[in-house]
């Protein structure tokens, strides 16, 4: 067995014979992978007796889990009509530029995932990026590139 | 009654059971409510809401699928207010709807159509949002195109049910939509392909991506018939558009067919099926006239009976023909060539089993039928019968989703295993023995006076579970416990699923046992079997020992030489096992619809043996290995052209439909010809006319109700499995669902796509895989004591190591196995080649 299902395995382990204990796997699976591995998910779906498809459902009904790996930094633009009146288009387009990703992608060398999001609830900010859950105004946006590129581990504060 | 509940509908009284749903009791008093996310068959769940109806005294709209009647109620199913909510519905999901009805293949049988049409909207109210899927067409069945998805979860549900459960919605709000984890297509998600879900789609989201461009449901022809692949031989209906079948459907949306019944049908017009007989001239088989074949024929067999007497001719016929063709095969070859020489393929694939079972449960009105199944609370399945007989699966299923308690006996991780409460999984070749091993935990349960008394031979079957309760068969003591206490429970309706052609005898016999030893001795012991005909083969008296209707003895012989107006040979005759029997007296043969060469066990020797005969005639539905050996090859017609019956696993006599035009003569019509060149006149070549003389020779086809009045266990003996040296290889056969049924039909049926690497793999445990160096699709030499086969490895983490698994009924599988016990492991070698 490999390690990530046997992690896995110890993650449902924690939870068995409990019921509707399904989100609380997810979650720290993903809590321990970044994402949700389908390696992962296959035990999870052996162990707790639950369909992969049912699994998948359920976890793509919330958009906060993950299907693929994702970056250290995960770099989200915000898309919400205050940002979006204030340029977050033009910073969106700098940001796919400058970290050669489009929306929804992630590096191969696992650095950064580039996303959207819609209002995060800071307008006054506008326009917002959020850097590791960090909303933080961006007027320039090359500065911003540079920055997450210096901290050459991913700009993990 | 008490528990029916009177109410009203649009003005009408009607009184239906209670707990049934207001949908249901409309369509009782013929009142239609539409429905799109309820189908019948599966349970509601409430979604599309198009089904509102008006309750008075009730506010607002109530959903009529989920609500359940209550006294007193009155509803109204069709006002003005009823009437705009609905088209509400609708016009809702015609704002997903991208779909062009003037050109969609469902036009005229879509619900959604229907209800638009019925609700009078003409165009939609919303702006319609095309949702952009691209439309999957990458396996060979199904199309599936989400753009026209209403998004009812019918075919997550019928999935769930029945099929492999790998449908679910997906994401939410506006972005929902039906699909596999992680988007899969179907064929890496897992699909059976038994197609139910395009069965239940009420658009045309799913659709047969064979009926593509044949035309719309109005132009074809139902027609009501049976499949004719395994012995559940399940009701379908062929739709036909003039002579070609475009669609398989069933009577209710819901109803199971598996991946043969739906999609299998092409080997009827397969361009391979042989419409005119051949005869070999200078070694090869060319065309020639039915006249000069049968000329031939008659007149090969007349000389080598002359020369060598009755048992130098004989026939063997297989168990997928019609009661008719083995009824007349069997005619012939004893009444015209007056050998007792005939026998049929079963006597490899269970006959004795069949017949012990048989005897014991007094016919087929004792055996459990599917419904029985589904109706079970403690269910007892051995064996790889779910792969079998696919139906049984869907029951199983159904079973296991009221709350039935399962229990699995086999070596295979698969769907039964999964939902069953205990899994026996013993070392290959020591079923049995966990079988006994149960008996004798059940028997210190239940106390012995009682079954003493009910069944007799309990001393002996006594000594024999104590006999088996040390031996090791890898099944844990607490494992056996769970199922015992499952099975002693004597109130809770049992039922054993029992592979019959894939167990061997002991395991057969000893799950026979478990039966009387709970009084349960009707409809508790399903008797699955591979083949369509096991029932009716030997019924019609296609085996060496019986004549039709199961009987024997010199006065029937007497009844049946005078119904044939022939002397009659001395029966039984020769085996199919004797026949081909190295020293074996007989010269010339008549098989029909046979493939020894690939199908019997040991299968190269078989093939040596038909070498020497000097003279061999094959009929069958296409060129196989067999035929390919023969002096002159007829042609066969399938069942679904000539008609005629045969006899399911649940031993009822189903009729098959003529439903398409012959591609040639009928195997009772070339019979009766060849009848009478030998010079015996009978009625063979009149279906009508053989039918009724069946009717006479084996009143109900042999189906009789009897019922033994005191049973007796059978004997299991106490074969012990050899263990071999540690990391050492068992080989069994399995009809895995990598090798579905690999006889002529499915690879010609248009389900090959299926079979990934035909009939040549052999399945390992990863580990195993992994120790042994080799990989999925290395190729390997497979050796037993018995021949040597090449085949590519496919890992399957379904197997436990020490197995290794090849397709049961694949000719390579075949040459590998113990002729005399095919269903038992043998000791294998696998090398890298
Ligand atoms: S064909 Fe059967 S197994 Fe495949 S998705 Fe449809 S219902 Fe499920
Ligand atoms: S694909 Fe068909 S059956 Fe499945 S949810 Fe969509 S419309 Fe309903
Ligand atoms: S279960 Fe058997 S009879 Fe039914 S559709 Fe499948 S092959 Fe045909
Ligand atoms: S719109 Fe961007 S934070 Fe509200
Ligand atoms: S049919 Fe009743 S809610 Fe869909």
């Amino acid at each position: 067995m490999t390690s990530v299902a046997e992690r896995a395995q110890e993650i449902v382990s924690n939870y068995k014979g409990k019921e509707g204990v399904l989100i609380h796997v997810l979650q720290d699976i993903q809590g321990e992978f970044g994402y949700l591995p389908e390696e992962a998910v296959r035990v999870v779906s052996e162990e707790l007796g639950i369909s992969l498809a049912e699994i998948y459902g359920v976890a793509s009904f919330y958009s906060r889990f993950y299907f693929v790996p994702r970056g250290k930094t995960i770099v989200r633009v915000c898309r919400g009509t205050a940002c979006h009146v204030r340029g977050s288009g033009r910073v969106l387009g700098k940001l796919e530029e400058g970290l050669g990703l489009k929306s929804g992608e992630t590096s191969p060398d696992l650095k950064f995932t580039l996303e959207t999001v819609n209002c995060v609830g800071c307008c006054a900010l506008a326009p917002v990026v959020v850097v590791n859950e960090k909303p933080q105004t961006v007027l320039n946006p090359d500065k911003v590139i540079a920055t997450l590129k210096r901290s050459g581990n991913g700009g993990q504060d | 009654m008490a528990d029916l509940v009177t109410l009203t509908i649009d003005g009408k009284g009607i009184s239906v059971p209670r707990g049934t749903t207001i949908l249901h009791a409309a369509e009782t008093a013929g009142i239609k409510i539409p429905h799109l996310c309820y189908c019948p068959g599966l349970k509601g769940t409430g979604a599309c809401r198009i089904c509102l109806v008006q309750i008075e005294k009730v506010k607002g709209l109530v959903v009529s699928c989920m609500r359940k009647v209550a006294p007193e109620m009155v509803v109204h199913t069709n006002t003005e207010e009823i009437r705009e909510a609905r088209r509400f519905v609708v016009e809702l999901l015609l704002s997903r709807h991208s779909g062009l009805c003037l050109s969609c293949e469902k036009s005229g049988s879509c619900r959604l159509q229907q209800y638009a049409y019925e609700l009078g909207i003409e165009r939609p109210s919303f702006p319609v949002r095309d949702p952009g899927y691209p439309v999957d067409e990458s396996n060979p069945f199904i199309v599936r195109n989400y753009n026209l998805c209403i998004l009812c979860g019918r075919c997550i549900r019928v999935c769930r049910t029945q099929g492999s459960d790998i449908l679910d919605f997906m994401k939410r709000g506006i972005e929902t939509r039906v699909s596999t984890a992680l988007d899969k297509p179907l064929q890496e998600a897992g699909c059976d392909f038994c197609g139910s879900c395009v069965g239940v789609c009420p658009t045309a989201a799913l659709m047969e991506k064979n009926r593509r461009g044949k035309g719309r449901e109005w132009e074809f022809t139902p027609l009501r018939s049976y499949c004719g692949y395994c012995g559940s031989a399940c009701e379908l209906y062929y739709n036909l558009k003039k002579d070609e079948i475009v669609r398989v459907t069933t009577e209710a949306p819901a109803d199971y067919l598996c991946v043969r019944g739906r999609f299998g049908y092409g080997y009827l017009t397969s361009g391979a099926r042989l419409t005119t007989p051949l005869v070999r001239r200078d070694g090869e088989l060319v065309p020639a006239e039915w006249e000069e074949v049968l000329e031939l024929t008659a007149r090969r067999f007349r000389e080598l009976r002359d020369k060598y007497g009755p048992r130098g001719v004989g026939g063997i016929v297989g168990a997928l023909v019609s009661n008719e063709a083995a009824y007349a095969f069997q005619k012939f070859i004893r009444a015209a060539l007056k050998s007792g020489n005939v026998d049929s393929g079963l006597r490899f694939s269970g006959l004795d089993l069949l017949r012990e079972c048989d005897g014991v449960l007094g016919g087929p009105k004792g055996y459990a039928s599917l419904e029985d199944i589904a109706a079970a609370d403690v269910l007892l399945v051995i064996g790889d019968v779910w792969r079998r007989v696919p139906a049984v699966w869907g029951r199983i299923k159904r079973a296991a989703d009221r709350g039935a308690k399962v229990v699995c006996l086999g070596l295979y991780a698969g769907r039964p295993t999964r939902v069953a409460q205990v899994w026996l999984r013993p070392v290959p070749g020591a079923e049995h023995l966990v079988l006994q091993q149960l008996a004798a935990a059940v028997l210190r349960q239940v106390g012995e006076r009682r079954v003493r008394q009910r069944v007799a031979k309990f001393n002996a079957f006594k000594k024999e579970l104590a006999s088996a309760v040390a031996v090791p068969t890898g099944v844990g003591a607490e494992e056996i416990a769970k199922a015992a206490e499952l099975w002693a429970d004597r109130k809770a309706k049992g039922v054993v699923v029992l592979a019959v052609d894939g167990v061997t005898p002991e395991t057969g016999r000893a799950a026979l046992n478990l039966c009387l030893l709970t009084g349960r001795l009707k409809n508790a012991l399903f008797l699955g079997h591979s083949l369509t005909n096991a029932q009716g083969i030997w019924r019609m008296g296609a085996v060496a020992e019986t004549l039709p209707g199961l009987q024997t003895g010199p006065r029937v012989t007497a009844r049946f030489a005078r119904l044939w107006g022939a002397t009659l040979p001395d029966i039984p005759g020769l085996t199919a096992k004797e026949m081909l029997a190295e020293d074996s007296p007989v010269r010339g043969l008549y098989v029909l619809g046979e493939n020894p060469v690939a199908s019997f066990p040991g299968c190269d020797r078989v093939a040596a043996r038909l070498k020497k005969l000097e003279f061999l005639v094959v009929q069958d539905l296409f060129l196989t290995e067999t035929a390919g050996m023969a002096d002159v090859v007829l042609p066969l017609a399938a069942t679904a052209e000539t008609g005629g019956t045969c006899i399911n696993v649940e031993g009822e006599v189903r009729q098959f439909r003529e439903v398409l035009p012959a591609k040639t003569l009928a195997a009772w019509e070339v019979i009766g010809w060849l009848a009478s060149k030998v010079r015996l006149d009978a009625g063979y070549g009149v279906l009508r006319q053989l039918k009724s003389e069946i009717l006479t020779a084996a009143p109900g086809y042999g189906v009789k109700a009897g019922g033994t009045p005191r049973p007796a266990f059978l004997p299991v003996g106490d074969a012990v499995p050899e263990a071999g040296p540690d990391g050492s290889l068992r080989l069994v056969p399995l009809a895995a669902r990598f090798g579905f049924y690999e006889g002529s039909w499915a690879l010609h049926g248009g389900i090959r796509a299926l079979c990934r690497f035909g009939g040549d793999c052999v399945g390992l445990a990863p580990e195993d895989a992994e120790r042994l160096g080799l990989e999925e699709g290395t190729a390997v030499a497979v050796t037993t004591a018995y021949g040597r086969a090449t085949a590519v490895v496919r890992i399957d983490s379904g197997l436990p190591p020490g197995v290794a698994a090849m397709p049961a009924f694949a000719a390579k599988t075949n040459t590998l196995l113990i002729p005399e016990a095919p269903n038992k492991p043998v000791a294998v070698e696998i090398t890298k080649l």
